[in-house]
C-alpha cells in the first residue's frame, strides 16, 4: 500500500468538510503520479463543486502544490511519481472574501 | 561562424528529471521553492529573500517615522498572516535593525454574518480563536464587526471581543442592504467598499493616521484589472499605489506589494504559520466565475502558471501610471472615497461617460435618486453603478447619507449663481 498525507491549508480545507489533515492509503498495483492523485481526490474526498478544485484536469490556477514542501514545479508537476510516506500539500492562494 | 546553432536546429530535451537536483540560486542546497519568473531557492534563502524584500520595500522610501503609530486591519487571510509575522520579527529581537514604529491592529469579524444559522456564541468563538491565533505577536488588538460601518455613533470598536455589540438587530440591517444588491459584483464591490469606509472610521477613532495593508502584488494585479472592467480606471495608479493619500489626511501603505501570492504561501508555510489562516465559509458561494472579480482572478492566475511573467508585467505597467491632475482630491466619492471623476472637466476626454450622461438626460425615465446623485457628482463612476444596483437606499449607512444630504444643501444653496449649460 502506498500511504499518505495529504494537508489543504489556506482555505482549501474549506472543499474538505473543514478538515486539515487526511492519512490515506492507495494501492500500489499502478504508479501514482499528482495527475491521478487529483481525481481520486476529487472522488473520494471532495465535498463540493469539482471546479472549486479542479479545471482543466489539472489543479485550480491558484491552488499550490508542495510535495514533502518542495514547491511541484520542481518535481515535474503532475507527472510526479508520489513514494511511500510522501506528504503532499494543497495551498490555496485564492481570495477568501 | 559565431554561432554554435549553425548547420541544424538544437535538440530540446525534456528537462524534468534535472529538476530534482536544481541547486539553490544563492547557496548549494537543494531548492524547495521555484520564484521570481524561474530562480530556484532554498528554505533558508527564500526566507532571506522574502524578508528582506518587505524590509526593504519599507526601509527604502522611509515611510514611517520613529514611534508612528501604524494601523494593520488584520483578517486572518493568508497575506495578513505573513505580515503580521514579519512585524512581529520586525521588533523582535533577532532583527538586526528593529522597526522603530508602532504597530496596532484591528480585527473585522466579516464571516460569520453571512451564516444565517450560525449563532453568536459560535462567532464569538469564532473571534476568540482569531485571538488566540495572533496573540504570540504581541501587538495590541482591537476588534469590531462589519455591521458596524451602519453605526452612526462612535462605538465602534474595542479592544475586547466582550464588550462589542453583536445583536441581531444590527446584522439584519446589513444583510438586507447587502442582499439587497441584484448581481454578486455589485454586492462584492458594496462590501470592499464598506469595509474600508469602516477601517478608515476606526483609524480615525483611534488617531492613527497610516494604515497598511497587507496586499500581495498577484490581487493587486486581480484588482487593477477588476478596476478597468469595473470603470475605475482613473483610480487605478491610486489603488495599487505604495504610498496613497486620502483627503481625509488617512495614508494607505502597502508594504506586501512587492511580493506575489505564492511567495506568501510559501513563506507561511515554511515559519508553521498557515494554520493561522482562518478560511472565511462564506468564500465557498464564491464559484470562480460569479463576479467580475473571481473571474479576473481565474484569468490572471491560469495565465500566471504558463507565464510567469504575467503579474508582473501587467503590475510594473500600473506603477508607470499616474493619475490625472484634474482629479480633486476635495470631491471624494461617498462610496469609495476616490477623487470623483464624473466632473465635466475630466470627463470631456472620456466619452463613455459622456455618451451615458447624455442617453440618461434624452431617456424619459424619471430621475431617480441615484440618477439625481450621478448628475450631482457625488459619486465616481463605478460606484454609481453599484449603487443604482442596492435596493434600498434606506440602508445605506447614515454617513453616507449624510453626505448626501449636505451636498443637496449646497447644491440648493449655490443653485442662483450656477450658470445652466
Amino acid at each position: 500500500m502506498l500511504h499518505l498525507t495529504i494537508e489543504f491549508s489556506g482555505g482549501a480545507e474549506l472543499l474538505f468538510g473543514n478538515v486539515k489533515k487526511h492519512q490515506v492509503e492507495l494501492n500500489n498495483d499502478t504508479k501514482w503520479t499528482i495527475r491521478e492523485l487529483l481525481v481520486w481526490i476529487k472522488d473520494n474526498l471532495l465535498k463540493h463543486k469539482p471546479e472549486m478544485f479542479l479545471q482543466d484536469e489539472t489543479i485550480r490556477p491558484g491552488i499550490l502544490i508542495l510535495v514533502n514542501d518542495s514547491d511541484w514545479d520542481l518535481l515535474g508537476n503532475l507527472s510526479y511519481e508520489l513514494n511511500d510516506n510522501d506528504n503532499v500539500t494543497f495551498i490555496s492562494t485564492l481570495h477568501g472574501g | 561562424m559565431c554561432s554554435n546553432n549553425e548547420g541544424g536546429l538544437t535538440k530540446f530535451e525534456p528537462k524534468p528529471d534535472l529538476a530534482l537536483f536544481r541547486k539553490c540560486l544563492k547557496c548549494d542546497k537543494n531548492s524547495v521553492v521555484v520564484t521570481r519568473i524561474n530562480d530556484a531557492m532554498c528554505k533558508e534563502c527564500f526566507v532571506e529573500y522574502f524578508t528582506h524584500k518587505f524590509r526593504a520595500t519599507i526601509g527604502k522610501s522611509k515611510l514611517f517615522d520613529k514611534d508612528e503609530v501604524v494601523m494593520f486591519p488584520y483578517s486572518s487571510s493568508d497575506s495578513s498572516v505573513a505580515m503580521l509575522h514579519l512585524l512581529f520579527k520586525g521588533v523582535g529581537e533577532e532583527a538586526k535593525k528593529k522597526f522603530t514604529f508602532k504597530t496596532i491592529c484591528v480585527y473585522i469579524e466579516d464571516n460569520y454574518v453571512f451564516e444565517s444559522n450560525s449563532s453568536t456564541h459560535e462567532r464569538i468563538t469564532f473571534m476568540e480563536n482569531v485571538k488566540k491565533s495572533v496573540e504570540y505577536s504581541g501587538f495590541k488588538f482591537y476588534y469590531s464587526l462589519i455591521e458596524n460601518c451602519l453605526e452612526p455613533s462612535k462605538n465602534i470598536v474595542s479592544d475586547e471581543i466582550a464588550k462589542l455589540n453583536l445583536n441581531n438587530e444590527n446584522k439584519e440591517k446589513f444583510l438586507n442592504l447587502i442582499n439587497s444588491c441584484k448581481n454578486q459584483t455589485s454586492k462584492e464591490e458594496l462590501l470592499k467598499r464598506l469595509k474600508t469606509q469602516l477601517i478608515n472610521r476606526i483609524a480615525i477613532e483611534l488617531k492613527i493616521k497610516k494604515i497598511i495593508f497587507p496586499v500581495s502584488c498577484t490581487n493587486l494585479t486581480i484588482d487593477m484589472l477588476t478596476n478597468v472592467a469595473l470603470g475605475k480606471g482613473a483610480h487605478l495608479s491610486i489603488e495599487t499605489s505604495l504610498e496613497e493619500k486620502l483627503s481625509n489626511g488617512l495614508v494607505y501603505v502597502r508594504p506586501l506589494r512587492e511580493l506575489t501570492s505564492k511567495e506568501i504561501a510559501f513563506y507561511n508555510r515554511y515559519n508553521n504559520i498557515d494554520s493561522n489562516i482562518m478560511a472565511k465559509s462564506s468564500s465557498l458561494k464564491n464559484l470562480p466565475n460569479s463576479t467580475i472579480y473571481r473571474l479576473t482572478e481565474k484569468f490572471i492566475n491560469s495565465l500566471q502558471n504558463e507565464y510567469p511573467t504575467t503579474v508582473p508585467t501587467i503590475f510594473r505597467t500600473s506603477d508607470k501610471l499616474t493619475p490625472t491632475d484634474e482629479l480633486c482630491p476635495e470631491d471624494s466619492c461617498m462610496l469609495c472615497e476616490l477623487p470623483v471623476d464624473t466632473i465635466k472637466k475630466i470627463s470631456a476626454n472620456s466619452s463613455a461617460i459622456n455618451d451615458l450622461e447624455y442617453s440618461l438626460s434624452i431617456s424619459r425615465l424619471d430621475n431617480t435618486a441615484i440618477e439625481k446623485l450621478f448628475v450631482l457628482k457625488s459619486v465616481c463612476y463605478s460606484c454609481s453603478v453599484v449603487l443604482k444596483d442596492v435596493g434600498g437606499h434606506g440602508n445605506l449607512p447614515q454617513t453616507i447619507k449624510d453626505k448626501i444630504k449636505s451636498r443637496d444643501n449646497l447644491k440648493d444653496k449655490i443653485k442662483e449663481f450656477l450658470i445652466e449649460d
